[in-house]
Order: structure tokens, then C-alpha cells, then sequence
């Protein structure tokens, strides 16, 4: 029940581009108990059908710049599986310590921002 | 690069009026790629916090089609370290089709009042939320 709870959660964040995922795994790890690792596997998981729903979405307003979107791409694929690896070798306190220090640089970072013209 | 920066500074940072830096400035595209795709496979959240500012503020692309590309771009970085996660066993994927279903239906909701509210005061709540967590986890 939680964990549909979080889910419900981290989709609306998702779909509001506020960050699904930056809910999903804490939630997971400090309400649930799920060791770090599979957290972020279910949280990546879950990005999935979410961000093909959205897709689905934001192709009615034609905002998707397909180039640039492929040249970006082409490359966090090489980041991602690099990433991925690199994670899956560290202990899990040490992956949960450096998850936790990202959270916290971005929540100062969204405190301080001077929001966008459209945002 | 600079008249960027220097408008940054001037606090009055607007998208539309940053001149647009070509697309094919590729040490920078792939700079960002690279940095989204790893946070993406290393800590297993989208990259969308790394490659929205990006291309708003390095590249000068508008707010909303940043979001709309950055989702585009999230989609097969996601499929690949979730291969590599999988690779490994670390997840089990049957028992998380319910966890999809409620994800996915909470992202048309949010998706739809996206249209009608400017969430900048969820996001200074959740930012709240983000400092708390990550406090919590480090100790």
C-alpha cells in the first residue's frame, strides 16, 4: 500500500517535471527498507512506461527537438552504461552516501534558483 | 560562452533571450550527455536535473522543449542501465508491474496539471523534501 502510495507520488513529480525518481528512491530506502541497489533499479524500471506515457503527451505540442535529443543520447547511453557499472561495484553504504550528497546539492540548487520565464 | 555567463549573473536569466548556441557544439552536447547518463546509471534517477538546466542554460533551448527532449533522451539511457542493473540480478521485475501501473497513472495526473499550475512552489517544497532525505541517508 505504501509503496503504490509512493508510486502514485513519484508520478505526479515525474509528470510535473519536478523529478519522479529523486522521490521513488529515498522513499524506498528510508520508508521500505530496499537496499540502495535495487532501489535505483526499480526507480529506473519505473522510468519506463512513465516517460513513454509522457512522450505520448508532449508529442501532441510538438516541444520535442528530435536532433538534439538524439546527439544528447547517443552519449548519457555511454554515460549510463559506464554509471551503471560503476554502481553496481560500490557497497551499498557508499552508493547511499553519494545518492544522499546529490540530493542534497540539488535541493539547495532548487531553493536558490531563480525560476524560469515559463516555468 | 561568456555573454551566457555574464547574463547569468545578471540574475535576470530569461531562455528565450539567451542566444541560442548551435546544436552541433559537440564537446558541450556531449559533455552534458555524458553527465546526465552517468548520474542516470549511478544513482538510478532520470538525469532530467542535469539535462534541463543544461540545455536551457549551456544551449539556450526553452524551458518547456527542453523538458519535453530531455524525457526523449531519458527513455533509452534509462533502458540501458536498467539492462546492466538486470544483467546483475539485482531486480526482480514481475512484482513491479503494479508499482508501473501507479507511477504511470500519477504521471498522467501530473502531466495534466502541469497545464494548469506553475509548480514553483511544489518544487521549493520538494527541494524541502530533498534536503531532509538526503540528510537522513548520510547519517
Amino acid at each position: 500500500m505504501l509503496v503504490t502510495i509512493l508510486g502514485i507520488c513519484s508520478g505526479i513529480l515525474a509528470g510535473l517535471a519536478v523529478g519522479g525518481g529523486t522521490l521513488l528512491v529515498p522513499g524506498l530506502v528510508l520508508l521500505q527498507g530496499t537496499p540502495q541497489h535495487v532501489a535505483q533499479g526499480i526507480s529506473l524500471f519505473i522510468f519506463l512506461p512513465t516517460s513513454i506515457l509522457a512522450i505520448l503527451t508532449h508529442l501532441r505540442y510538438g516541444q520535442i527537438r528530435w536532433r538534439l535529443a538524439g546527439r544528447l543520447a547517443s552519449c548519457s547511453i555511454i554515460g549510463a552504461f559506464l554509471g551503471a557499472k560503476l554502481a553496481l561495484r560500490l557497497p551499498a553504504p557508499v552508493l547511499r552516501k553519494i545518492f544522499a550528497v546529490y540530493l542534497i546539492a540539488m535541493g539547495v540548487y532548487q531553493l536558490c534558483r531563480q525560476p524560469a520565464q515559463n516555468d | 560562452m561568456l555573454t551566457l555567463h555574464a547574463t547569468c549573473l545578471i540574475g535576470k536569466t530569461r531562455a528565450r533571450e539567451v542566444q541560442p548556441l548551435p546544436d552541433n557544439n559537440v564537446w558541450l552536447l556531449a559533455s552534458i550527455g555524458l553527465v546526465a547518463g552517468t548520474i542516470n546509471g549511478l544513482l538510478g534517477i532520470g538525469g532530467g536535473t542535469i539535462l534541463i538546466p543544461g540545455m536551457v542554460y549551456l544551449l539556450g533551448v526553452q524551458q518547456h522543449q527542453a523538458h519535453a527532449t530531455s524525457l526523449l533522451i531519458v527513455l533509452p539511457t534509462s533502458l540501458i542501465s536498467l539492462l546492466v542493473y538486470h544483467a546483475q540480478g539485482n531486480i526482480q521485475l514481475k512484482p513491479l508491474l503494479g508499482l508501473a501501473i501507479a507511477t504511470s497513472l500519477g504521471a498522467i495526473v501530473g502531466a495534466v496539471l502541469m497545464n494548469h499550475c506553475r509548480p514553483s512552489l511544489l518544487r521549493k517544497g520538494f527541494a524541502v523534501f530533498m534536503l531532509a532525505a538526503g540528510l537522513r541517508m548520510l547519517f
